[in-house]
């Protein structure tokens, strides 16, 4: 289940627009303190699920092919250069000579062979798998020399070379031995000496204090150079340092303890000063209220005019005002317009309209007693639970305001705050909930990235998850236009199969989409080349090329 | 101020705030927003004022009327939890002690165990189990049940050593020869002297239990929204900002604090009465 949400925001990001400015030279030395919510749970890069371990780990890690987050583009990574058949079916990637993990010891053909039979391997238990899984087939991965790799797919896939983003390569001669014994999913474990650990990114395990901060050190076997020709990351170290809350990760950012502050809320901003802070504007992720439509459900809402209803009572404007403080971006779609190549924008823009949503409600058979609380054709007063992540303060302020809006049409709703894991299992397992408020997205503007919440059999279809057959004529049409969009290289092509998908989810609003929360991040005006971006990792996904301008190295 | 007038302050003032939150509906100015539930977004955070005494919330909402409602909720669960935990312990520790023998060793046991659970996980425990459709009042008294049942052992150990001592005075050994029932015995000799024990316990429990619900509701598994109660009003304050921008909103943390603190000091001052 984590995993499957995770591989949500594991692919890379499409074809945004963008331009590459080229990274300022550097100076050596330092180290940037950052700010991290919880402790990483594991150290090993096919098994990460959760938001901390990948951040260390994207940063001690290589991949063959990256998308520079700036840009939006493919760039070679470990990979110099790759060539694609025309039939779109085989790639064949030619790794750099000379590359080396970070102990020492070589990277060849050897290593991506063993890295993609590893992700691969159901019992490795990595959310990444089912991204490799092409036309129902795994990627077949042959080694044609030393440094030569060939991909075979058994059908062409839309978002191309950009699959190699974000795989970690892995070292088969620290990691095979536990795989071939079945215990590969314990190996890299946070009690794991920093020494057993290595990879092909800027930096390198160096210290793990529990409770306390994770030390990285510069990898003194990193292939990339800046454009001097000297050998990066500029800065001797990353300390991560662990603070439980956002409002003491900026308290801290405040008083120069540390040097980043990666993703905060708008309700942050007075205890940071304006000049440190980078108002990104609407990121990739959406906020939703989505309705329990799989069976047993209250049969309300399997009504489309009921749902259609409840999106016209809601007051976007309100929550972007209100609980983003004017920080977050109304929506029709799950496509933020952050998203400018996906979005449909012929969808229009969301209006609130209570007169609408009473039309709604009267066309789809409802009707409204004496002391004005609304009725089902039955006479069944209409209510339902909303349950939302009791921590996250965002969404329960968003179902209190859903839940006023929703009073003006004489429905009642009781809000129910429970811990995340209990409300995925509600929603993903038990299916014991009637409505919810969630988030995704941020991690991908490729419309591959949401494939699982969008076909129907997919385990985080999250209105009624791994759904046989559609249940709806309209879930069968999408699972159609996303398989065809899957394959279809042509993005004019693509893009017409997508939006027609947008126009389907905003008619039968299976997801009640709301907001898009702004993206603000915010960084000491000494260091160099900091250049955040919409994508996640937002502020360190160039740490190779970060640098302190002055002396105060921290 | 002597302890005992301290004591006749601190039950005035608690009195004053029980009445307050009681007669909450006629006190809350009569304006749009006065029942405290309803939103006016075109006012959020607006300070305290002619139509709003105690200003509104970041929705709009009067926090003067929330204030009121909030406390009613609060003390409510408050004092039913004591009333539990309190019917529990004078039950059980009357038993225990009167009885000895084997009720004595078995309730002994299960207030052992009572003692080392971890109340709070426990009380989350259960109160997630809950389900999630429960109306206003049934969450109130879950809540209530919840942590009166988890609460009684230290009262119930406490009577069951009064009882202990008071079951060997003259008194009741001359009743028991007379041909008293142990029920009789209990109600008539025994739990009188038990009485002003319990009454110090109860205020001492009370803001106890208080807290444990504004910490339930602190951490949104309390009573939802939109009724407030003293914990979702104070869960407003972990934003630092609303805290420092806007200082009406420490009202119901300063409430809370006055009742704790009243109750401390009725107690101390019962106890020495």
């Amino acid at each position: 289940m984590y995993r499957l949400l995770s591989a949500l925001v594991f692919l890379p990001c499409a074809h945004l627009a963008g331009t590459a400015t080229p990274m300022e030279e550097g100076r050596y030395g330092g180290e940037i303190r950052i700010a991290q919510r919880a402790e990483p749970k594991t150290f090993n890069p096919v098994t990460a699920a959760d938001g901390p371990s990948r951040e260390v780990i994207r940063r001690i890690m290589g991949d063959l092919i990256s998308i520079n987050r700036e840009t939006h583009q493919t760039e070679p990574a470990l990979a110099e250069k790759w060539t694609v058949s025309k039939d779109a079916l085989h790639y064949t990637l030619t790794l750099r000579e000379g590359l080396k993990f970070s102990d020492g010891h070589p990277f060849t053909a050897d290593d991506v062979v063993f890295s993609f039979a590893v992700y691969l391997d159901e019992k490795s238990g990595s959310p990444q798998r089912d991204l490799l899984i092409i036309g129902d087939k795994p990627i077949q991965v042959t080694k044609l020399d030393v440094r030569h790799v060939r991909f075979d797919m058994a059908q062409p896939y839309a978002a191309a070379e950009r699959i190699f983003d974000s795989l970690a390569m892995l070292p088969k001669h620290l990691l095979e031995r536990p795989w071939l014994e079945g215990r590969f999913a314990q190996a890299w474990n946070p009690g794991t000496a920093p020494g057993s650990i290595a990879g092909l990114g800027p930096f390198r395990l160096k210290e793990y204090k529990p409770g306390e901060q994770i030390v990285l050190e510069r990898n003194p076997y990193y292939w990339k150079r800046d454009a001097a020709g000297r050998r990066l990351p500029y800065l001797d170290a990353l300390r991560f340092i662990f603070v439980a809350t956002e409002e003491a990760q900026a308290l801290r950012f405040a008083a120069g303890d540390t040097g980043i502050l990666n993703r905060f809320s708008a309700r942050q901003l007075p205890l940071i000063a304006a000049s440190a802070v980078t108002d990104l504007g609407p990121g990739l992720e959406y906020s939703f209220l989505f309705f329990n439509l799989a069976p047993g459900a209250k049969p309300w809402f399997a009504n489309t005019g009921f749902r259609q209803a409840i999106s016209a009572a809601i007051d976007r404007d309100a929550i972007v005002r209100l609980v983003f403080g004017g920080h977050a971006y109304p929506l029709s779609t799950h496509v933020s317009p952050a998203n400018r190549l996906w979005a449909n924008q012929r969808i229009p823009r969301p209006v609130r309209s209570l007169v609408r949503a009473r039309s709604l409600l009267e066309q789809a058979g409802f009707r409204w007693n004496a002391g004005h609380a609304l009725l089902d054709a039955q006479g069944n007063r209409v209510g339902f639970s909303l349950i939302t992540s009791a921590g996250n303060e965002d969404r329960m302020q968003m179902a209190t305001m859903v839940q006023e809006d929703l009073r003006q049409l004489g429905i009642e709703v009781q809000i129910t705050g429970i811990e995340f894991r209990s409300l995925l299992d509600r929603v993903m397992q038990t299916h014991q909930y009637d409505a919810c408020i969630l988030s995704l997205g941020g991690g991908d503007s490729d419309p591959n990235a949401e494939m699982n919440v969008w076909l129907s059999g997919g385990a985080t279809h999250l209105w009624n998850p791994r759904q046989k057959q559609p249940a709806t004529a309209w879930e069968t049409e999408i699972d159609g236009l996303m398989k065809r969009q899957g394959v279809t290289l042509r993005y004019t092509d693509r893009k017409a199969l997508f939006d027609r998908v947008q126009e389907i989810e905003a008619a039968q609003l299976p997801l009640i989409s709301l907001v898009s929360p702004g993206l603000l991040v915010a960084a000491r005006k000494d260091i160099g080349n900091f250049r955040p971006s919409v994508l996640d990792h937002y502020t360190l996904w160039n740490a190779e090329y970060l640098f302190l301008r002055g002396s105060g190295a921290k | 101020m002597t302890m005992r007038w301290g004591g006749i302050v601190a039950a005035a003032l608690l009195a004053s705030v029980c009445l307050a939150a009681f007669a909450g509906p006629m006190l809350a100015p009569m304006t749009g927003a006065s029942d405290g539930i309803a939103q006016d977004r075109t006012i959020p955070f607006a300070p305290p004022g002619h139509n709003h005494w105690l200003g509104t919330d970041g929705f709009g909402r009067d926090e003067f009327a929330r204030l009121l409602r909030g406390t009613r909720v609060s003390l409510a669960a408050g004092v039913l939890a004591t009333v539990i935990a309190l019917g529990c312990g004078l039950l059980l520790g009357a038993t225990a002690g009167y009885y000895g023998g084997w009720r004595d060793g078995l309730i002994a046991w299960t207030t052992e165990l009572f003692l080392s659970l971890p109340w709070f996980y426990l009380v989350l425990a259960l109160r997630a189990s809950l389900p999630l459709t429960l109306p206003e009042t049934s969450t109130l008294m879950a809540i209530a049940l919840i942590t009166g049942l988890t609460a009684w052992p230290r009262p119930s150990r406490l009577v069951r050593g009064i009882v202990l001592s008071e079951r060997q005075r003259d008194y009741v050994v001359a009743a028991r020869a007379f041909g008293a029932t142990g029920t009789y015995l209990i109600r008539r000799h025994i739990l009188p002297a038990v009485y002003s024990v319990a009454l110090v316990q109860a205020v001492l429990l009370l803001p106890q239990f208080i807290l444990a619900e504004v910490t339930l509701s602190f951490l949104g598994l309390g009573v939802g929204e939109p009724t407030p109660s003293l914990g979702t009003m104070i869960a407003a304050l972990r934003d630092l900002h609303v805290l420092t921008a806007y200082p009406w909103m420490i009202a119901p943390a300063a409430l809370l604090v006055l009742v704790t603190a009243c109750c401390r000091i009725l107690a101390k001052s019962l106890r020495q009465f």
